[in-house]
């Protein structure tokens, strides 16, 4: 016996007597525990091996494998937004450009459990936003990735806030809640990381308007490229999240603005976090061209200006409500838009980092007299009387009447194919009369009985369209081609028009004074400004129906032309030449004639202006009776042709009184012209 | 009182040789696992890992001192204890990411389950070493699994499915050793895998879902992390991919799955990736060798034993280790599911540390015990 070495009782204890007061098994035998640790040893030796198997599988047969997906891991793409090119004037004046933002977005993933819904409380009143406002961006953001089909093929989302709040659906993408920040939010924010968990702020390219609200119907906006869009041949290539133009310039010539972006690899944590910002490889981005239009930021202001003018010079003698307008400035040899006018416009900033609901409500609501359509090519009215040109270009080709050809004005008219009794009277602007004009006469004074005589031949020779043709040729009734979207296609009234129109019997009919009315660019017949810009060109340029446009050319950022931008080519109209020196005189009187309806405007002008006045009958829904519309129609200078001129004043009045001394301050602009106040007594029509 | 020139020529040097190895090595890879956690305090986990390992170094002596047979005298008062620490923990814990495992005490956190592995090792193995007559009775079986079940039950509902394995793998062990017939196991492997099947793919088709087929998915996602890769299939995969980039000798400092949070649990139980992406295979291996070294002198201890107590006890803890490691490393692998089981000495947590050291010192005492005297040396002859 050794001594006690240890604490405790006996160290010699062993166990107790194995008696198990059995007498079929008085003593058993002790397991033998050699044996049971030999088999664990076994296992153990099984199991050791196969970690050790799996091991070399993973680390020395397939290590390089696996550090290529490690480094894959850690380093995340990310796209560099190419910077957006700019659109500028023929002259280089910018237009469009960018201006560096900032974006909010949050990480769902970095946000901790539980408290997204306080985090967004305190954000939303850090971006003076509403907090479901939020929300409704995360969730819009996570929808489409939460699409399920159910068993009759039909996707439905199951996608709820609550599954956001739990993490069920969460994401390591940053979801952009506000763009274009302040100064005082970005660094508020960035001084308070560690208070919003996830929220993190992001450079941007945001668009910028040197010129205010210039244009603004033209350039169009940015926008993130929707799910119709995607699936539209023009954004082929394209991928969600990537952000389009919408609508004019911005759309059209989407591709060669939005440049190439570029693409960093750098590297993240898990949660896809940046850990450094130097990227470690990737792909510059390369800058969008910029667009060259066809503008003239001189034209297009004194346009803009042009139509206030217009509006308060309607607004002179109180009778007209006039609050809307358009102008379109044409070239008349290429089709290059100079200038293009609607109003009421406004500032195209609005959409920059997402239009808010408070200015769509009040760009939509009635009273803002819809700001953002664009007047000059999608408002198609009644001409009224600019559209006798093409009455005349088109009786004269006909064979109708000659250029010597008089009717006598007493100052109505009756069809002499209407059968009524007492037949359907027309009256002329000028209740007294004109007595007998020739065609340039008739022009010049804008005669509306000597047109409603035309109108009557053409009616008498049935089943011919003739007029409608010419009106067609003119490029009425079909889009004009113009390189921006929005644009409509108006309607030249056609007895086949009718009949699949109208549903009672009696409208069906092509009746006289349908072509009567024709004659005088009344009744059913509607043109854009657009188009009768393009019509008035073509009598200006001998019958070459041009296509109108706004892009001119693509350049680089050195300022090296990468395609010039070729419209249609203009469809040309075969007109006599004799013809169109009775029309064109015709339209030369008419502004310079002391009795001309535009002579007042134009007859001491320095520049010789065509032009011909409409006071178009428009059917007004809201005031349930006709309303004048305001049309002057004219091109300059009159030996040799530039420049076709159009403008629409809205419930404007007489042409001479609202549009035409709107014309004439456009043309100060493209003639450099001090034109001064206007003074002169304007005439009827 | 304490002979400590016998105490020290007697201790066993190369169960703490693995033991201090495995240790020194699990706080320095915590280090490199969490410096970066928390902004300014680098050594944060380090320091708590410390003072778990001093306490349990402490604890482990007193262990060694202590003759082990005492606890056969405390042993329902053990079992007590145990089934009454993991049933407080349900409605005292904390709840940390839906999972109710730890009783904060103020200056620490303290895990019910890994002191109750403890307290059940020395209950149960003192239970079977006092009914050696029995020995072959299906009766002491039943019993033995039902003392187990049932703090293995309330550790369940946490939930940690892990630990719960791990008291279940613990008795069954203890069984082993204990002598229980190889028929019993036999029958008690068929049941189980009949039970597994019923309840899988029998009950199912009479309407009956006992378990969810989400949860058997979960459960072996492992096979296929693909399927499930942005929830714990995600896990098994960066585990492996780290694992796996680690390759012959390691990325050191580029260890970018650790550094970058592509790891989960890091720290805990996915701590083996973190080793292997670091130290490559070459340190991974440097890991199974100590973990080899440790088990096989659990199990000699185990064999050398005086007392039936001293095997039982010796045996289940080498086994318990045994299972462990392979179910943690495994899951870290890609061949076993993803159960949250700690990998021993090395994961960070003080209660399993302080229990493992204090295991440690249980088999120092077996050890002490059984060479102490000419005696018990005998038996090892047996």
């Amino acid at each position: 016996m050794t001594c006690v070495p240890l604490l405790g009782r006996d160290p010699d204890r062993r166990d107790r007597p194995i008696r198990t007061g059995r007498r079929d098994k008085p003593i058993i035998q002790l397991p033998s525990v050699a044996l049971r640790v030999a088999v664990i040893l076994g296992l153990a030796a099984v199991l050791f091996g196969v970690v050790f198997f799996r091991l070399w599988f993973l680390q020395i047969l397939s290590g390089q494998e696996f550090v290529a997906q490690a480094n894959d891991n850690r380093l995340s793409s990310v796209k560099v937004v190419a910077p957006r090119g700019n659109i500028v004037d023929r002259k280089g004046e910018v237009l469009v450009e960018n201006r560096a933002g900032t974006a909010v977005g949050i990480r769902l993933m970095a946000v901790p459990q539980g408290q997204l819904d306080a985090e967004i409380e305190r954000l939303a009143g850090v971006l003076k936003m509403r907090p479901g406002k939020i929300r409704k961006e995360i969730m819009d953001y996570l929808r489409p990735s939460t699409m399920e089909q159910d068993e009759d093929g039909t996707w439905t989302s199951f996608l709820t806030w609550r599954k956001v709040l739990d993490g069920d659906i969460t994401g390591l993408d940053l979801i952009v809640v506000k763009e274009d920040v302040s100064k005082g939010v970005r660094s508020y924010l960035k001084e308070h990381t560690l208070d919003f968990p996830g929220v993190e702020v992001r450079d941007q390219y945001l668009r910028s308007y040197p010129q205010g609200d210039m244009a603004a119907q033209l350039l169009g906006h940015l926008g993130e490229i929707d799910a119709d869009e995607l699936k539209d041949q023009h954004f082929k290539g394209y991928a969600a999240g990537d952000v389009v133009g919408k609508d004019g310039l911005e759309d059209t010539y989407d591709a060669w603005l939005r440049g190439r972006d570029g693409v960093a690899r750098i590297e993240v944590d898990a949660y896809g976090r940046p850990k450094q910002t130097e990227p470690v490889g990737g792909r510059m981005a390369e800058p969008g061209h910029t667009l060259v239009t066809t503008l003239d930021v001189d034209v297009q202001a004194a346009a803009e200006e042009a139509l206030r003018t217009g509006i308060s010079l309607a607004h002179k003698d109180g009778k007209y409500a006039a609050n809307g307008g358009a102008a379109v400035v044409l070239d008349v040899r290429n089709g290059e838009i100079l200038g293009m006018a609607s109003y009421p416009t406004y500032d195209p900033g609005v959409w920059v980092g997402g239009i808010s609901t408070k200015d769509y409500e009040q760009l939509t609501r009635k009273s803002a007299n819809n700001p953002m359509i664009n007047r000059p090519i999608s408002e198609t009215k009644a001409v009224g009387s600019t559209f006798k040109a093409v009455t005349a270009v088109a009786a004269l080709e006909e064979g109708h009447i000659s250029s010597g050809t008089g009717y006598f004005c007493p100052g109505s008219y009756s069809s002499m194919y209407d059968n009524a009794d007492p037949p359907q009277k027309f009256k002329c602007w000028s209740d007294g009369g004109h007595g007998t004009l020739d065609l340039v006469g008739a022009i010049t004074q804008s005669c509306d009985v000597y047109f409603y005589n035309v109108g009557d031949r053409f009616y008498g020779r049935q089943g011919s369209e003739a007029l409608e043709d010419w009106a067609k040729r003119f490029g009425m009734g079909k889009v004009t081609g113009i390189d921006i979207p929005g644009e409509s296609a108006g309607r030249v009234p056609t007895p086949g028009w009718k009949k699949s129109y109208f549903e009672t019997e009696i409208d069906k009919i092509w009746k006289p004074g349908d072509s009567v009315n024709l004659s005088v660019g009344q009744g059913d017949l509607e043109a854009s400004p657009l188009q009768l810009a393009v019509s008035y060109a073509a009598v200006a340029n001998g019958g070459k129906v041009v296509t109108p446009h706004l892009g001119l050319e693509v350049v680089d950022a050195a300022g090296q032309t990468v395609r010039t931008l070729e419209p249609a080519p203009p469809r040309k109209v075969d007109i006599s030449q004799s013809t169109l020196d009775v029309v064109r005189r015709g339209l030369y009187e008419a502004a310079h004639n002391g009795a001309g309806t535009s002579a007042a405007v134009f007859q001491n002008y320095d520049v010789a202006v065509s032009g011909k006045t409409g006071t178009a009958e428009v059917w007004d829904d809201t005031s349930k009776h006709y309303v004048d519309y305001a049309w002057y129609a004219s091109y300059a200078p009159s030996e040799d042709p530039r420049y076709a001129v159009v403008v629409l004043i809205e419930k404007g009045g007489h042409g001479s009184t609202a549009a035409a001394p709107a014309t004439r301050l456009i043309y100060d602009a493209l003639f450099g012209i001090d034109g001064g106040a206007f003074t002169g007594a304007p005439r009827g029509d | 009182m304490v002979d400590w020139r016998a105490y020290f020529r007697h201790l066993d040097y190369l169960l703490i040789l693995a033991t201090a190895g495995l240790i020194v090595y699990g706080v320095t890879m915590i280090y490199f696992a969490t410096r970066h956690d928390i902004d300014g305090a680098p050594l944060y986990y380090v320091r708590q890992q410390l003072i778990a390992v001093a306490m349990g170094l402490v604890a482990a002596i007193v262990a060694s001192l202590l003759d082990y047979e005492i606890y056969r005298r405390f042993q329902w008062l053990l079992y007590a204890a145990a089934v009454l620490i993991v049933v407080a923990v349900l409605p005292l814990g904390e709840n940390v990411n839906g999972a109710t495992r730890w009783i904060d005490l103020g200056f620490t956190r303290f895990q019910p389950s890994a002191a109750a592995m403890l307290l059940l090792a020395l209950s149960i193995g003192a239970f079977l070493a006092d009914r050696m007559e029995l020995l072959g009775s299906k009766r002491i079986t039943v019993i033995v699994l039902v003392l187990a079940a049932v703090p293995a039950f309330f550790v369940y509902q946490e939930p940690d499915f892990g630990s719960a394995s791990v008291i279940m793998v613990l008795a069954l062990a203890m069984l082993f050793f204990y002598g229980t017939p190889w028929t019993h196991f036999a029958v008690l492997t068929a049941t189980g895998v009949t039970a597994f099947v019923v309840a899988l793919k029998v009950l199912p088709l009479a309407g009956v879902e006992l378990i969810k087929q989400y949860q058997v998915d979960r459960l072996f996602v492992f096979i296929n992390p693909g399927h499930d890769s942005a929830g714990t299939g995600y896990n098994v995969i960066q585990s492996m991919i780290a694992v796996g980039s680690g390759a012959l000798t390691g990325r050191g400092d580029q260890a970018t799955q650790t550094t970058l949070d592509f790891l989960p649990e890091h720290h805990t139980d996915f701590i083996f990736a973190v080793i292997s992406e670091r130290n490559g295979f070459v340190g991974a291996s440097i890991l199974l060798v100590l973990y080899a070294l440790f088990i096989w002198r659990a199990l000699r201890i185990a064999v050398m034993a005086r007392d039936m107590y001293g095997s039982i006890l010796a045996g289940g803890i080498g086994v318990m280790v045994l299972f462990q490691v392979f179910v943690n490393i495994g899951m870290t692998i890609g061949i076993m599911p993803v159960t949250g089981i700690p990998l021993p000495f090395i994961s960070y947590g003080g209660t399993a540390m302080i229990a493992f050291l204090i295991f440690v010192g249980l088999l120092q005492a077996i050890h002490l015990r059984a060479t102490i005297t000419p005696e018990s040396r005998g038996r090892l002859g047996q």
